[in-house]
């Protein structure tokens, strides 16, 4: 025991004998902290952010929904994913779109939604990007491609359409209830910033038809969510069924 | 409230002076002269996203965690203790909660500043409101913008990154360099406008050379937001860290990814790269120590170990 220490030591007074300028590492050590309330807030931050914080409370704590349950994303469907197509599928009509399906991407669902009172921040941290609503119109064979493209990916939010994810085609595919049909034109009311291609979204280079609205899609979802509080309803959603794996 | 829970684990590469050091462990410094010895600090963000406040209390997975004020007492803290401490961020400072919405990313920065950040990079989300929106905020930015991969020419952010940049911790040479996504199909093209995404790897391996050749770094860390890993085929800080020669440690963002404790890569020259990242929204800080010796690398192999310590606290 004696001896090996002593070899230890001397191997390391080796390692360490030899000099030279250049500096090398010769241990790391690595630690996780996590910012939790158990750490006291620093007083010169918290008097920084405090009338930040008092203007955003003023406009942003009022309640805008109440919620049955937690509601998450998930896939191939989910709650956040069809609460947020089915707004934006309402919220189109309201507005007088003309569109057949909402599509979104499920990166989009930026944070989950709690029980109870929704305030209005959270509809701003699950939508926080300032997108707007835009119509895309597809010819029949890149409808295929366009459901294909969301198989592919594991399933997105969409609402007013169903299908069947079968390996990483989509089969069996309803637009409203009807069977899709290949001869027709369809339009999809999305975001900017899918309609640009964004994540991933090549599909919607072939768009052959394109109308951009001045509505946010957030205000898609404030809108949705003011009616159902008008008319005392809680928000519920529920997975239906509208994406499948077969 | 329940006490921290230690959870030590060592990692140890391969060598038999580094097993000598290992096996002193944390007592070398008792052992041998202090000025043998000089370690230096990295803490580390990435993926904040305008979360200024901790998680609202409304019983969802995260509440009542992260919050800058709470990572500011810990910085502090931690800068008490420690005589060289590097604070990095890696990427999308901005978007996510109303603060970001009503005044542009100008809060972020500001308390980045005061808690002495030392430098960040951009995450496509800093692209959000348009290059403009990010040039808008550097006023306010008392750490510089590292970028080796945008070529910024014919934009707003033309003159405002620097490639790299090299600190200097009590003698300790540290070269960051940082790399950035590619933008097309994942940021609305009029909000990067002309800048243009060059290969991040040609780059790296470019910068890495400089910093550990020419400017005789002690060590080279990369910022980046290329992302952990994917799983088809595309640049990552794993693929990226199999390729290069002199990195040290990957410091990475974008997607997210949880990691209590850092990813080991052996690298081109046969020594160990570290990746690292630790989730979004402030939740964690990442603190990773280096201790340095004087010696000749020539003689003895390069070794490297990694000891872990882990906080759970739990409300």
């Amino acid at each position: 025991m004696q001896k090996s220490v002593l070899n230890l030591c001397l191997i390391a007074s080796l390692f360490l004998g030899a000099c030279s300028q250049q500096l090398h590492v010769n241990k790391t050590e690595k630690q996780l902290y996590p910012i939790t309330v158990e750490l006291k807030s620093d007083s010169s931050m918290e008097a920084f952010v405090s009338p930040y914080r008092q203007k955003l409370d003023s406009i942003m704590n009022d309640v805008v929904a109440v919620s049955a349950k937690e509601i998450p994303k998930g896939r191939p469907e989910g709650l956040l994913n069809n609460f947020f197509a089915d707004a934006m599928y309402q919220s189109g009509k309201d507005w007088n779109l003309k569109f057949d399906f909402a599509y979104t991407n499920y990166g989009g669902l930026r944070i989950p939604l709690p029980k109870g009172n929704i305030y209005r921040y959270k509809i701003f941290e699950l939508m926080p990007f300032e997108n707007a609503v835009t119509l895309v119109t597809f010819k029949g064979d890149d409808v295929q491609a366009f459901f294909d493209f969301i198989a592919a990916g594991g399933g997105d939010p969409i609402s007013g359409a169903s299908f069947v994810i079968d390996g990483k085609k989509a089969v069996e595919i309803k637009i409203n209830g009807e069977p899709f049909d290949r001869s027709k034109n369809y339009t999809v009311l999305t975001s900017d910033y899918m309609a640009n291609g964004g994540d991933g979204g090549v599909i919607f280079n072939k768009g052959i038809g394109r109308i951009d609205s001045t509505h946010k899609l957030r205000d898609a979802l404030l809108l949705y969510l003011d009616k159902k509080q008008k008319a005392g309803e809680k928000l519920n959603p529920i997975n239906d069924g509208r994406i499948k794996i077969k | 409230m329940e006490e921290s829970k230690l959870n030590r684990r060592k990692f140890l590469k391969t060598g038999f002076s580094g097993a000598a050091l290992l096996a002193l462990g944390l007592n070398c410094e008792s052992v041998f002269a202090k000025d043998d010895f000089k370690k230096l600090t990295i803490l580390h963000t990435n993926d904040v996203h305008s979360r200024i406040d901790p998680f609202p209390q409304d019983g969802s997975r995260n509440a009542g965690r992260g919050g800058v004020a709470p990572r500011a007492t810990l910085i502090n803290k931690i800068r008490a203790e420690e005589p060289n401490v590097l604070l990095l961020d890696a990427g999308d400072i901005f978007q996510g909660t109303p603060y970001f919405n009503l005044w542009g990313g100008e809060l972020e920065i500001k308390m980045m500043s005061m808690m002495g950040y030392d430098a960040a990079i951009m995450g496509n989300h800093d692209f959000d409101n348009g290059v403009e929106g990010f040039v808008k905020q550097l006023p306010n930015a008392n750490f510089p913008i590292i970028n080796s991969n945008y070529d910024f020419r014919d934009t707003l952010m033309e003159g405002q990154s620097i490639p790299y940049k090299i600190f200097n911790k009590q003698g300790i040479k540290i070269g960051v360099y940082g790399l950035g996504i590619a933008l097309d199909g994942l940021v609305n093209p009029v909000q990067y406008g002309n800048t243009k995404y060059l290969d991040p790897l040609e780059k790296a391996l470019k910068y890495e050379q400089e910093l550990k050749r020419e400017y005789k770094c002690d060590l080279v860390i990369c910022l980046s937001h290329l992302g952990y890993k994917y799983k088809e085929q595309k640049i990552s800080d794993v693929v990226l860290a199999s390729n290069l020669y002199h990195t040290d440690l990957i410091i990475g963002g974008h997607t997210h990814t949880f990691l209590s404790v850092p990813t080991s890569i052996r690298n081109k020259s046969g020594n160990e790269t570290l990746v690292n990242q630790v989730g979004f929204a402030g939740i964690n800080l990442g603190r990773i120590d280096y201790v340095f010796s004087s010696k000749n690398s020539k003689k003895v192999t390069y070794t490297s170990a990694l000891e872990v310590i882990e906080n759970n606290f739990k409300i």
